[in-house]
């Protein structure tokens, strides 16, 4: 096992720095830079000279990146060309409320997702497993953030019931928090659940078509004890991977969610940024976005190794 | 979905029946009704549905179902243009890379899976942050978006045919690489290149409503399905309508679409139908 991990984790870093490759030549590689967006055709020559040294874009482009980097490794992403912020703390001050929007909503699909799936795969073709599928397949067709539209219209328009949006830190009212994360987690969740009840569905159904599973119904074990202790235990290792992979779904969700319901997290400083064109919160988000869904996947794939010797041993 | 053959086939039709109505509606509709999408009347705000405007007008007084039609062939178009750009993208490389092999490939190989990990929207925001939002970089974000997903699974289907006899026997007789490509590749990766293809028609319907969501697609006043939501944002709690409208015609043919792709994947592939879907 360990073995295996040394060699994920080394196979992660070329990635990590191809990565970094990405965010920071990607935005410069194109016309212009980031003083002529911020002046416009209309800046004065001089002005624009003075202010490309001043955050050294009249350096070599490997120089720059070379200097980028080392300062993003100590958390330092420079300062924002539009509002003069430092954008560490920027960024530092918005990640609390994606990740407790994310962790709420996974928690609501996982909950829908697991156990739906599993229900639809152990009565394949029956009346639950097609209601489900369909429902699911409809859900696959909505983007989260029409879902969240309905809701707010549903539930904040009509029925009065929870505010369309905001935010309060959950140190200052655990409750008021709570109550407004709800709507933009529910959301979230059951839009994504569709995806996951689909895969877990049919790696149930795969798992019921092994013969160990035909040899416990045989021995007379009552179905519950065959759906926990046989098929959901098999099939734990391939749910781990792909709730990697799912993890930075939510994180793309996210985006949209935290706009609709103008939930202060990463996503704001995210869109707000491509809009000004504000290259080093773009590149710095790239990269911080980018990594978490590296590091995530890695997570799964040694969760899935740890629990399914086949993995590490292949 | 579950259901066996036939009536997998019988979805697809429904599926083709749906789009069809739409595309139709997209091409003769803004004639039909030939009232100008962006024409601004102030005097006529937010108004609901009446003999005059069928759906009601916007908050600039400009009539949704004109700019709801006008915007069905914006956002099919955009739809249209980048799935065929990511097939193209897509297939380039995943041929290149599973068929000549070697360091290519294994460079290629990376690449794919560093994209594969990042959800494909954030990589088209991340390509409309390098290029600024228009209809142009809308489709280049959501090919850009695709054509990893698109290349990995060309590339795995281009290494299973590559070493198959029919492909050998070319190679015997003498066939240039092109002629190989060509002749033999290409025709055995074909229906996997439909399916997948299809496949992305709903995802870039979807990303296009994202991005226009986000304001970081179709500028105003050109009208799409995702700058219609966009503009509704605000006036949600006043106006739903101008959200639920266009909302609803992005997941009807979404819907439509996967029902037309599902099916194709099953007519491909006689197990899946039992099988159930996949991922």
């Amino acid at each position: 096992m360990l073995r295996y991990a040394a060699i994920r984790i080394a196979t992660t870093v070329p990635l990590l720095v191809a990565l970094s490759v990405i965010a920071f030549f990607g935005i410069r590689l194109l016309p212009g830079d980031p003083i002529g967006a911020m002046l416009g055709i209309a800046g004065n020559p001089e002005l624009v000279d003075k202010l490309r040294h001043r955050y050294g874009f009249d350096l070599p482009l490997l120089q720059q990146y070379v200097i980028w980097l080392a300062a993003a490794l100590r958390g330092d992403f420079g300062v924002s060309v539009s509002s003069q912020q430092e954008i560490g703390p920027l960024i530092a001050q918005r990640f609390p409320a994606t990740i407790e929007l994310m962790l709420a909503s996974f928690l609501i699909a996982v909950g829908i997702a697991i156990p739906g799936g599993i229900v639809a795969g152990m009565n394949e073709g029956g009346r639950i497993d097609r209601t489900l599928s369909l429902l699911s397949f409809i859900g696959l067709g909505i983007p989260s953030f029409f879902l969240g539209m309905l809701f707010i219209v549903v539930f904040s328009l009509w029925l009065r019931v929870v505010p369309a949006g905001g935010y309060q830190a959950f140190a200052a009212d655990p409750v008021e928090n709570l109550r407004l994360l709800l709507m933009p987690a529910a959301v979230m969740g059951i839009a994504s659940a569709p995806y996951l009840l689909r895969l877990t569905r049919s790696e149930v159904i795969s798992i019921r078509r092994e013969p160990f599973v035909a040899y416990a119904f045989a021995r007379g074990l009552r179905a519950r004890t065959i759906q926990v202790r046989y098929i959901l235990r098999a099939a734990l290792p391939a749910l781990m991977s792909v709730l990697g992979l799912y993890i930075g779904l939510l994180l793309a969700g996210s985006i949209t969610i935290e706009i609709l319901f103008t939930w202060p997290g990463m996503a704001r400083l995210f869109v707000g940024a491509v809009a000004q064109r504000d290259y080093a919160i773009v590149q710095a988000l790239i990269l911080l976005y980018g990594c978490l869904f590296v590091v995530i996947n890695l997570a799964a794939e040694l969760a899935q190794a740890a629990l399914d010797p086949r993995v590490r041993l292949r | 979905m579950t259901f066996p053959a036939s009536s997998q086939s019988l979805d697809a039709r429904i599926g083709v029946g749906i789009l069809g109505l739409i595309v139709v509606a997209a091409v003769a509709g803004p004639v039909l009704i030939g009232i100008d999408p962006n024409s601004i009347d102030v005097t006529a705000r937010m108004q609901s549905p009446s003999a005059e405007h069928l759906l009601g007008t916007d908050s600039l007084g400009r009539d949704l179902l004109a700019r709801l039609l006008q915007g069905a062939r914006v956002s099919l178009m955009i739809c249209l243009a980048a799935v065929t750009l990511a097939t193209l993208i897509g297939s380039l490389i995943g041929i290149v890379s599973g068929y000549i092999g070697g360091v290519v490939d294994l460079f290629a190989a990376r690449l794919i899976d560093l994209f594969f990990a990042i959800p494909t929207l954030l990589v088209a925001i991340a390509v409309v942050a390098a290029l600024g939002p228009s209809i142009l970089t809308t489709i280049v974000a959501i090919a850009t978006a695709y054509s990893p997903t698109y290349a990995r699974v060309i590339r795995g289907a281009v290494v299973s045919v590559r070493d198959r006899p029919f492909v050998e026997s070319s190679r015997v007789a003498g066939a240039s690489t092109s002629r190989i490509l060509r002749l033999d590749i290409v025709p055995a990766i074909r229906p996997v290149m439909i399916v997948q293809s299809t496949a992305l028609v709903g995802a870039a319907l979807i990303d296009e409503a994202a991005l226009g969501f986000l304001g970081l697609g179709v500028q105003p006043p050109t009208s799409s399905w995702g700058s219609l939501l966009s503009a509704s944002r605000d006036v949600l709690l006043f106006h739903p309508g101008l959200a639920l409208i266009p909302g609803l015609a992005v997941v009807v043919t979404v819907i439509a679409s996967n029902l037309i792709g599902e099916g194709i994947r099953a007519a491909g592939d006689p197990r899946l139908a039992q099988r159930g879907a996949e991922a």
